[in-house]
């Protein structure tokens, strides 16, 4: 982490719960940290939008969007948020989810989306109709479509925060346990941390 | 379902760009907008929006030497950041948009 005091814990409260979760060994990650530092600044709003495209009501499943999340971090190169979405995605949809969906193992819907997401992460100036048809044909509405939107939207924000400021993992049996509970706890944090 | 979305993403830069902080409202806007002022910053920020892994520990200590605090920084990384997640958000709203009239 490359700006140290964002992570160390404005009040006592986010000190004893990053403190905690050390201790039970599914560590608070960066993303986490970096929510509590300034809530009404990011972390809040942030928090309250992730909550809303990962795990609110929605045309996709709770794994499909795991795999959006997943699809449009590769494309981004963050491997700290493959490293977390990937172990969601895969418990969700099965081993190997991130290496079969361009083949179809998710449905030609969810394959569609990937691909049209995977563009509009690294060309948006080159996104067009015909990109759009593609994901209609293959039998997703276009409400659909934008709900999934969100969720890439959410991955091309979180991405670029945790390649700039590098976060990471203490272990690997860490960053799985955290994502774990990261699934468990649907995208929420203690309300009382959030002030 | 997408309207909560879009409401939750315009809170989200609100707080972003409108919020008290170590930068100034212009300054974050610019960031976002991808038209910073100052080489260091406008070298950092265009990394961020178009390939912020290449970003290293070396960008990271120019901008603090040159006098910004880490939550300045931080400041200027959130708002590149939301500024190019909204260049593909509004991309997809205007082609879906198209597709669907």
């Amino acid at each position: 982490m490359r700006l140290p005091s964002l992570i160390q814990g404005d009040r006592f409260a986010h000190r004893a719960f990053i403190r905690l979760t050390r201790l039970l060994g599914a560590d608070a990650d960066d993303v986490v940290k970096v929510i509590f530092h300034r809530p009404a600044f990011f972390g809040g709003p942030f928090i309250a939008f992730a909550r809303e495209a990962m795990r609110g009501p929605s045309a996709w499943s709770a794994g499909e969007r795991e795999l959006f999340g997943s699809v449009v971090s590769s494309a981004n190169e963050c491997a700290f948020c493959v490293g977390t979405h990937e172990v969601i995605t895969e418990n969700l949809l099965g081993a190997g989810a991130l290496r079969n969906w361009e083949d179809g193992g998710h449905g030609p819907r969810a394959t569609a989306t990937c691909r049209f997401l995977q563009k509009l992460t690294r060309e948006p100036d080159a996104i067009d109709r015909a990109d759009v048809r593609l994901v209609l044909d293959a039998g997703v509405e276009p409400c659909a479509l934008l709900e999934a939107v969100y969720v890439a939207v959410l991955f091309n924000l979180i991405n670029r925060i945790a390649n700039a400021l590098d976060f990471g993992y203490r272990s690997d049996s860490v960053r799985i346990r955290g994502a774990a509970m990261l699934h468990r706890m649907g995208y929420t944090v203690p309300g009382f941390l959030m002030r | 379902m997408s309207e909560r979305l879009g409401l939750l993403v315009a809170a989200l830069e609100a707080a972003v760009l409108d919020g008290p902080g170590d930068t100034t409202k212009s300054e974050r806007k610019a960031a976002a907008d991808g038209q910073p002022e100052g080489a260091n910053v406008a070298a950092f920020v265009e990394k961020v929006r178009r390939h912020a892994v290449r970003v290293t520990d070396d960008d990271i200590a120019d901008l603090r030497k040159s006098g910004l605090t880490e939550d300045a920084v931080f400041e200027l990384t959130a708002a590149a950041a939301l500024g190019a997640a909204l260049v593909r958000l509004r991309a997809a709203l205007r082609v879906i948009g198209e597709v669907s009239e």
